[in-house]
């Protein structure tokens, strides 16, 4: 393990890899201060461009993209009470009223610090992780698999808030576009409607950007105006946020282990996770019930550790078993496929050394964008300021090249046109797009699986230990989920967003 | 009981799984089993579904509320009439876009959306409009053409012109 550990490492400090890293870390950055387009956004619009790169440097710009969103975030929430993705939201009830105090620059460099031991933290749970999983995953079978995928298709019981019928609906109609094209087993077309482009399926390039993408851009444009103001003055007293992170250790390393654990779940992740690590402060927290709400630099520190240390989490089902804890695990997962890799035995054994290029990545990706937010935090500021009618224009252009460099056939241009729609429509009229994007990620994984364990057991397989534990785990998933969506609800997290 | 319009979707949805189960119905088991075992219950939940967006009234669940579900915020403060006016508009010059594409590829249609959009749409002034067209016309070159190299088609009116 150490072997592949350090192997990882040195791949990575090839010259081109640091700078595809750095480069994913700029992104993340720049997209976590521009309200509207978070990591998940950005990480399908960055898919198709790495296709000619090779694993490691493209799963560097990727985890380096994803992982430090949920730092720059911060910004928009301190400065103008504007969520920059959805695991910031907690951070605006401090946040914001800090930088009213004129404490702006306190309350970053808590959430930067704090944001950084998280990231840190979650890479070394992912780490540690995997002697622990290897055994477990090698002595699953296609059963195990399948009810593993039936879990993470769970997660759209959380994801659909009070409209569960409409999220399974989704859920559904994703795994239904899985199905198009022909059938690996009996070699039959289904849905492909005499199209060439079918054939091989629906790909997730055009349905990624389709779905979430574009419709964003349409939404911002139908609000017009700047996203936020312009924020005025200088950001001072950093220094003092960084010392207050150090004086808050044990919070820190507490939300951390949290924000490992809810990541680690699939359904609940970001669009939770600083909800729960701002309410697990406010009740252990010494005199927090009088000052949570009022510009307490605690109430930063709690959410920002939790939000990064997610990623490591998330991970880790998706690495170990091809079930993404997260709607931008699904597309990663999606990435894993693109690039020929398996999750589950394979990237614990043979391809070790790529999921060590992740862990790597995810600690560097972390250290990089905390260092970058030091220096750069007034001009990232001013992103969130652009108007939207310049901004706009670059994202859809970019979103064109990118989805026909996936393929190279301008099939995909019209399969974004139409996903674009349905995304745009879903949205509007209150259908949860998380769900289809899941569903479509997880059905081939789900068919496949339910085929090799009906022919190879018949339907003894349901009787197998591991798969009554996993089905019991997915009950108590949902159950949990579900909860704790009305329990948030009533503590007043009103909206749920995409989990970004 | 009088249908809402704010149950098109769920009709919708109700149309596409009917229509979907109906065709998948000649499949083999192999390549039908997993599609039926999804599509079926699903068309009973979208009549479902149907049925309590008709049955509905104005103060039950919006379309598009956030608190409701697991997306994005909508932003519901820009009166509907104006929402369908800048929506159409936006579609207008995604679909105008794609169809540039195929006309004129990519190397031409890129800066000629980009120039237009920013001049008719955004209303930007000339030297905004030039810079962000030269300087997405250099990204398209440097990222596209000379790192990824990219075989952009030909399009339909270079190839009418035997271009």
């Amino acid at each position: 393990m150490l072997e592949a550990a350090a192997t990882a490492f040195q791949n990575l400090m090839d010259l081109e890899r640091m700078g595809f890293l750095i480069a994913g870390v700029l992104m993340g950055l720049s997209l976590g201060a521009i309200p509207g387009l978070g990591g998940l956004v950005g990480l399908a619009i960055l898919l198709p461009l790495t296709f000619n790169m090779d694993q490691y440097a493209a799963f560097a710009m990727m985890i380096g993209l994803t992982s430090v969103v949920s730092s720059s975030d911060t910004i928009p929430s301190v400065l103008f009470a504007v969520p920059g993705s959805v695991a910031s939201q907690a951070t605006i009830l401090d946040g914001h009223p800090m930088a009213k105090n004129g404490e702006a620059g306190r309350a970053f460099g808590a959430a930067y610090m704090a944001s950084l031991i998280g990231g840190l933290f979650g890479a070394l749970v992912l780490t540690l992780s995997i002697p622990i999983l290897r055994p477990l995953v090698l002595a699953f079978g296609a059963p195990e698999f399948f009810m593993l995928a039936l879990l993470g298709l769970s997660m759209v019981a959380a994801l659909s808030g009070q409209e569960p019928i409409k999220g399974i609906l989704a859920a559904a109609m994703g795994l239904w576009f899985g199905v198009i094209g022909m059938n690996p087993q009996s070699s039959e077309l289904r849905w492909t409607f005499d199209l060439v482009y079918l054939l091989d399926g629906v790909p997730l390039i055009p349905l990624g950007l389709g779905i979430f993408a574009i419709p964003e851009i349409i939404d911002l444009t139908i609000k017009g105006t700047r996203i936020a103001d312009v924020p005025t003055g200088a950001i001072t007293g950093v220094g003092q946020g960084i010392r207050d992170v150090f004086r808050s250790w044990f919070l820190v390393l507490r939300c951390s282990a949290l924000g490992v654990w809810i990541g680690f779940l699939p359904g609940l992740g970001g669009a939770l996770v600083d909800w729960f690590a701002y309410g697990h402060a406010l009740q252990t927290e010494k005199g927090a019930k009088e000052t949570f709400g009022k510009g307490d630099v605690r109430g930063v520190i709690a959410p920002e550790s939790a939000n990064n240390a997610k990623e490591g989490g998330a991970l880790i089902p998706t690495i170990a078993f091809g079930v993404p804890g997260s709607v931008s695990m699904a597309l990663l997962l999606g990435a894993f496929m693109i690039h020929g890799l398996t999750p589950g035995p394979d990237m614990l054994t043979t391809n070790l050394d790529v999921t060590f290029t992740l862990i790597w990545s995810l600690a560097l990706a972390n250290i990089f964008g905390t260092a970058i937010l030091l220096l750069l935090t007034n001009q990232l500021a001013k992103l969130a300021t652009v108007r939207i009618h310049i901004l706009a224009p670059l994202v859809i252009v970019v979103v064109f090249l990118a989805v026909f460099q996936s393929s190279g056939t301008l099939g995909d241009v019209v399969a974004l046109l139409f996903f674009t729609t349905l995304g745009w429509f879903m949205k509007r009229f209150g259908w949860p797009r998380p769900p289809l994007v899941l569903g479509f990620v997880l059905s081939p994984i789900v068919e496949n699986n339910l085929y090799i364990a009906m022919r190879r057991y018949d339907l003894g397989w349901l009787l197998h230990p591991m798969v009554l534990v996993i089905g019991a785990v997915l009950v108590l998933s949902m159950a949990y989920s579900l909860g704790f969506l009305k329990r948030k609800e009533r503590l007043g997290g009103g909206q749920s967003f995409d989990d970004i | 009981m009088t249908f809402k319009w704010t149950a098109i979707p769920s009709l919708l949805v109700v149309a596409v799984f009917g229509l979907g189960l109906y065709t998948a119905k000649d499949w083999t088991v192999q390549a039908g089993l997993f599609p039926l075992a999804i599509g079926i219950p699903a068309l009973l939940l979208a009549l479902c579904q149907l049925v309590k967006d008709t049955v509905r009234g104005k103060g039950g669940a919006q379309s598009g509320d956030t608190a409701r579900r697991a997306d994005l915020p909508v932003d519901r403060d820009v009166p509907f009439s104006e929402v369908v006016s800048r929506a159409g508009r936006s579609f207008a010059w995604i679909f105008g876009l794609a169809i540039a594409i195929w006309a004129f590829s990519f190397t031409i249609a890129v800066p000629l959306f980009t120039f237009l959009y920013l001049y008719f749409q955004a209303r930007e002034g000339w030297r905004v409009v030039a810079a962000m067209t030269l300087g997405l016309g250099v990204f398209q070159y440097i990222l596209f053409d000379r790192i990824i190299h990219t075989n952009w088609p030909v399009g339909a009116f270079q190839q009418w012109i035997n271009f």
